[in-house]
Parts: structure tokens; C-alpha cells; sequence
């Protein structure tokens, strides 16, 4: 299977679009999840997504295999999410008090409410609390993607698990 | 000169006593922490920040007379400040600024702010745990931030003086001045200008029909695009620089030091001209099309200065 | 300031809260096929190709040629380039056949006409037909590629942003 992964990577390297395909194919899902997260919006993550597979694409000779490529693949669309994110601040000026769209979740109940009030929690309370809970980063290094405080990493985790519960406890 | 005049306007603006009208006051404070995390939002009116001598949230003056009150929340490290309106007001035209609030905000010099408004004449000083500064027609003026300051408006000018750390600046139309910037920063406007003196070490800036007049010093990291704006920038106190300049029919004049060791390469696409001022290399011209190559090096040749333009002028000159 | 995250009291409703992230999915499916987008904005590379790669840019610049000749794109269109230039598919034309539908997506989007970014949209446009010019000489030049990379991101953001600011505050300028 690694072996295999390794191939691929090595084809796509030298240009082989095929193989491309299939790294594209099996790392869509994990690189769209972390951008419909982040930025709840379909067409939004759409974009993340694709921009995020044409950095790979463009930066892939120069993949050597430090890290997994799994890992290193999801930084980029860590990174490419939470530009789009950034460029996204405006919409809030003129969406005030309008809950943000509802994420489609494959499954029902719980995991689908938690979906739910993921994606309603105020912006930055939210791009943190993905990032720490569902993707694992740590606060210094949301601190660095998102350009706030390590402080406000944490406050802002705690918020939006306060309101979490809330929201959860709600239903 | 129109530029300074609006400038000073809004300096008056800001200066003058809050006029008695229909416009509800407002006097409120609360506790907060050094390093509180504070949310304002203001849609329209003028706003003064400034950062206070104790450890609080204060907030002053007059709220718009459409609004339909405010709220104020303050618990755990967080302070919200938000001007609330009718609902039946979504979607309505912020632009007639005399009508809305008119405040003056405290907040503890180590805050981390989020600002946002849009018809909102917004003027920040001294705060410096990171500020995040955003309005669509209003003017910004933002002095002594620090950390992380993110400056942007869609039409308003942005004034930026003496800020600190990872800067970003950017207006669709609005002018932008920045002097005294230190650490890294990025500028970008569609239509409007850009006027610096930076010390900043990486600078990077982008305009598609702005003018931009860089006076740079130290800057180790240099990036310039412009579609058809010229850009003027003077980069002093940079032996080692590396510099990466996009042009399409603007021109680029750019002033080093004498003394540089930088591998130049530049290139003219299709009819522009690149002049030489640091050494006898002169351009090369294609024998089968109309691109014009200028590469050679200086000193240790440690740097780099890679240019390409379509059709606009380049020139490099010492300083 | 203490870090909360170790410190903080563990109550049933974190217990639940916990519980329920850990049944989060980590992966989602996009709602379609993204790759056939993704494979037309792929930069080329100086390397080889597949055969498939070859007929399906071919394809991109047929659908390409397609959008050049209709008469009635509004103002973000892009002229008709001369005929000599059209016998071989390349990344300019890839590039410029995704751009100028996504563009077209973007502006149709647009509630509000507003003189000035028709304006606008027109000094983007006779920037791209002089990089495009350039590009005739120089087919594949990767900096005037970017160029031409840059000059579409930047029309995208463009109207990006004011399709986020109201259109009404927009309308204003």
C-alpha cells in the first residue's frame, strides 16, 4: 500500500497526470472535509479544494518525503482554507445576525447536530475549534495559521465548547 | 492635495465635541482583562480607539440614530460591543455617516481588537495585541498596533503610522499611506495608491492601476506586482536583497544601493525598455521575437533581482 | 495565562461533547466529481505527458475556442486571437478557458451593474491580450503564464469581495 502510494507519488512527480488522479482521488475527501469545516460553505470548499490540488500539484517535485504526504498534503489545504477564510470577513459585514449555511453530515443525530453547531459558531470560535479538536493542531500553531494570540487560541476553543454544549444540550 | 484635505476632515471629524441630536448617548465601562480579546461592530459613524490606563472596556459618546440600541457583553477574556438595528434594516444603504454613532472606545493596550463596520471612519492607536481593522467606505487611521494588524477597507484611505509585526494592508480604491512600518507587511489595492517609507524587512506589494512610491530601508524580502500602475521604490540599506518585481505595462524604477551583490534578471516581454545604470551590460534582443534580456551580477552576486515585464519600462539605478 | 485546555473541570456535558467529536467523520465527499475542473487549471509541466493528457487539453482548448467566438460575452470577453495561433492546445488556453468561465459565474453573481467595474474589468482584459500578445511569441513561458495566472486571481478576488460587500453599499462606488 505505501509502496504502491510511493509509486504514484513518484509518477505524478515526473508529470504523470494519471497518477495524479489517483493521489486526487484518494485524498479529496480528507483535504474537502478540513475546507467545508473551516470555511461552511459548499462552493467555498469546493475552491479550497481545487486551489489546494493545484499547489500540490505545482510544489509535488519538490515533495521529498520529509513528512507523510498525507500530512503534508493537509497543511496545504489547512493553509488554503483559512486564506479563503481570511478573505471572508467581509461577507460578516453585511450577513449580521444571519446563521451561516447548514453542513450536510452523512450521518444523523449527534455527529449531525454537533455538524451543525459547529458551523454556527461565531467564525474565529469556530476555525479554532476545528483546528484544535477535529484536525489536532496545537494552539502555538493555530496561533501562527490564523495570525492571533496563542492566548486567543485557547479563550476561543473554551468559548466555542461553551457554546457548544449549549447548543447540544438545547436539542 | 486631496488627499490631505480629506485627511484633515476627518481629523476635525474626530475631534470635534459630539453634537446633541437625536442620536442616543451611551457612557458604559466594564473590567476586563490586560489582554482581553474585544469584538466591536459599527456600521456607520466615526470611531476612536485608544488604549486606556487601566484594565478596562470603555465606550462613549453617541449611538446611531436608526439603531435600535446596543449590547455589550463582557465574560472570560471576552468583550463584545455591538450596535444593534432593526431587523428591517438588513440590507440598507450605511452610507449616510453623519447619521450614525459617534464614539470613543477604551480598551487595555494589550487587547487583541476585531473591528468591523462599513460606513465607518475608524481611528486606532496604541493597542498591541493585534488588530484586525475592517470597513468598506470609511477612512481608516491606525497608529502604534502591534502583532498582528490587518488594515482593510473596500473604498476608505488607510493611514498606517509606525505599526509593528505582520502588517497587512489592503483597499479595493482607497490610497494608502504607511510610514514608520516595521516587520513584514503587504500592501494591495486595486485603483488606489500607495505611498510608504518602510523599514520593514519583507515588503510586499500589489496594485493592478495604482501608483505606489516606495522609500524602503533594510528590506531583505521584496515582492512588486502591478498590471498598469507605475511603481517608484527607493530600497536603501539593502546589500543582499532579494527582490521579485511583475509589471505588465507599468513601469518600474527601482533604486539601489551602489554597493549591492545581486544576480539581475530582467526582462522585457514585448516593447518595453530596460534601462541599466549600475554597469555597462546592456539589454539583449531576441533574434526571433521582440523579447528583450538584461542578466548580469554584482558583487557576490548574493542577492537577486528578477524582473519581467510585458510592455512597461524598467530601470535600475544606484541610489 | 494558564492553559485552560488540562485544567478546566470535566463535566457529564464534556464527556458528551467529547464523545461526540470523536464520532465526527474525518472525511467528507465533495457533492461532485472535482477533478475534471481540477485537471483544465493544472499548470503544465516541463515533463511528459500522458496520450490522455494530450486529447483531454485538446478537448479544453476546442470548449475554449468555443468561448472565444461568441459575440455576446459583455465586457469581460476576450477577443478572438488570429487563427494561427489556435492549432495546438497549450496552458494559455486552458488557463484562459477556466478563467473566463469562472469569471463569467462570478459576474453573473453580481447583482448590481456599476460602470466602474466594467471599467475595471476592461484594463484587466487589455492587460490580458498584451500578455497574451507576449505569449504568442513565447507559447509556454512559465513568467508570463503566472502573469496571466495573476491578472485572472486578481479579477476573481476582485469580484469576490464585491459580491460580499453589499451590493447596495457597493452600488455607491
Amino acid at each position: 500500500m505505501a509502496e504502491e502510494l510511493q509509486q504514484l507519488i513518484r509518477a505524478a512527480q515526473a508529470g504523470d497526470l494519471a497518477s495524479f488522479a489517483r493521489l486526487h482521488a484518494q485524498f479529496v475527501d480528507r483535504a474537502y472535509s478540513v475546507c467545508l469545516r473551516l470555511l461552511v460553505d459548499v462552493q467555498k470548499a469546493e475552491d479550497a479544494c481545487q486551489e489546494t490540488f493545484i499547489k500540490v500539484w505545482q510544489q509535488l517535485p519538490q515533495f521529498r518525503g520529509d513528512s507523510a504526504f498525507a500530512t503534508w498534503l493537509h497543511r496545504i489545504a489547512t493553509h488554503t482554507a483559512i486564506d479563503l477564510w481570511r478573505k471572508d470577513r467581509l461577507l460578516r459585514l453585511v450577513d449580521e445576525g444571519e446563521p451561516d449555511n447548514q453542513v450536510a453530515s452523512p450521518d444523523e443525530g449527534v455527529p449531525k447536530d454537533l455538524e451543525n453547531a459547529i458551523a454556527a459558531l461565531p467564525r474565529q470560535a469556530r476555525a479554532v475549534f476545528v483546528l484544535f479538536a477535529i484536525e489536532g493542531y496545537t494552539h502555538a500553531e493555530i496561533a501562527a495559521l490564523l495570525e492571533i494570540a496563542e492566548g486567543s487560541s485557547k479563550a476561543h476553543y473554551h468559548r466555542a465548547r461553551t457554546l457548544l454544549k449549549e447548543s447540544l444540550s438545547e436539542r | 492635495m486631496k488627499a490631505i484635505l480629506s485627511k484633515n476632515a476627518l481629523l476635525l471629524c474626530l475631534l470635534l465635541p459630539f453634537a446633541a441630536n437625536a442620536q442616543e448617548p451611551i457612557d458604559e465601562s466594564r473590567s476586563v482583562s490586560a489582554n482581553e480579546r474585544i469584538s466591536i461592530e459599527v456600521m456607520r459613524g466615526t470611531v476612536r480607539i485608544r488604549p486606556s490606563d487601566d484594565n478596562v472596556f470603555r465606550v462613549r459618546g453617541t449611538i446611531d440614530e436608526d439603531a435600535e440600541g446596543y449590547t455589550l457583553e463582557s465574560d472570560n477574556g471576552f468583550t463584545s460591543f455591538e450596535i444593534d438595528y432593526p431587523r428591517s434594516s438588513r440590507g440598507r444603504n450605511w452610507s449616510d455617516a453623519d447619521d450614525g454613532s459617534e464614539l470613543e472606545i477604551e480598551v487595555p493596550q494589550g487587547s487583541e481588537l476585531e473591528f468591523e463596520g462599513v460606513s465607518v471612519d475608524i481611528d486606532v492607536m496604541g493597542i498591541t495585541g493585534g488588530s484586525d481593522i475592517s470597513t468598506v467606505n470609511g477612512d481608516i487611521i491606525a497608529s502604534e498596533l502591534g502583532n498582528f494588524v490587518n488594515l482593510s477597507a473596500v473604498n476608505g484611505e488607510i493611514d498606517s503610522r509606525n505599526n509593528s509585526g505582520r502588517i497587512d494592508i489592503s483597499t479595493i480604491n482607497g490610497e494608502v499611506t504607511d510610514n514608520g512600518s516595521t516587520g513584514r507587511i503587504d500592501y494591495s489595492t486595486i485603483n488606489g495608491e500607495i505611498r510608504a517609507n518602510s523599514s520593514a524587512t519583507e515588503v510586499s506589494i500589489s496594485t493592478v492601476n495604482g501608483e505606489a512610491v516606495l522609500s524602503l530601508a533594510g528590506t531583505e524580502v521584496l515582492e512588486l506586482s502591478t498590471v498598469n500602475g507605475d511603481i517608484d521604490v527607493r530600497l536603501a540599506d539593502a546589500l543582499t536583497p532579494r527582490i521579485d518585481g511583475s509589471t505588465v505595462s507599468g513601469d518600474l524604477r527601482l533604486g539601489l544601493e551602489p554597493g549591492i551583490s545581486a544576480s539581475f534578471d530582467i526582462s522585457a516581454n514585448s516593447g518595453g525598455d530596460i534601462e541599466n545604470d549600475f554597469s555597462d551590460d546592456r539589454p539583449s534582443r531576441d533574434r526571433y521575437g521582440p523579447r528583450k534580456h538584461l542578466n548580469f551580477s554584482t558583487g557576490t552576486g548574493a542577492g537577486s533581482v528578477n524582473i519581467t515585464t510585458v510592455s512597461g519600462d524598467i530601470e535600475i539605478v544606484p541610489l | 495565562m494558564r492553559d485552560r485546555d488540562d485544567t478546566a473541570p470535566h463535566s457529564a456535558e464534556d464527556d458528551a461533547l467529547d464523545l461526540a467529536i470523536q464520532a465526527l467523520p474525518r472525511s467528507q465527499s465533495p457533492s461532485r466529481d472535482l477533478w475534471p475542473q481540477l485537471q483544465a487549471q493544472l499548470p503544465p509541466r516541463h515533463a511528459r505527458r500522458a496520450p490522455w493528457a494530450w486529447a483531454a487539453a485538446a478537448a479544453v482548448a476546442a470548449l475554449a475556442l468555443s468561448v472565444w467566438i461568441r459575440p455576446d460575452l459583455g465586457p469581460g470577453t476576450i477577443s478572438a486571437p488570429p487563427l494561427a495561433q489556435l492549432d495546438s492546445p497549450t496552458a494559455e488556453h486552458s488557463l484562459l478557458n477556466v478563467y473566463e468561465s469562472q469569471k463569467a459565474a462570478q459576474m453573473g453573481a453580481l447583482n448590481f451593474s456599476n460602470p466602474s467595474v466594467g471599467r475595471q474589468l476592461a484594463i484587466w482584459d487589455g492587460a490580458v491580450q498584451q500578455v497574451r500578445g507576449a505569449l504568442s511569441y513565447y507559447p509556454e513561458e512559465p513568467r508570463l503564464l503566472r502573469q496571466l495566472d495573476r491578472l485572472y486571481r486578481q479579477q476573481l478576488n476582485y469580484l469576490e469581495t464585491l459580491a460580499m460587500v453589499d451590493p447596495q453599499v457597493a452600488a455607491y462606488y
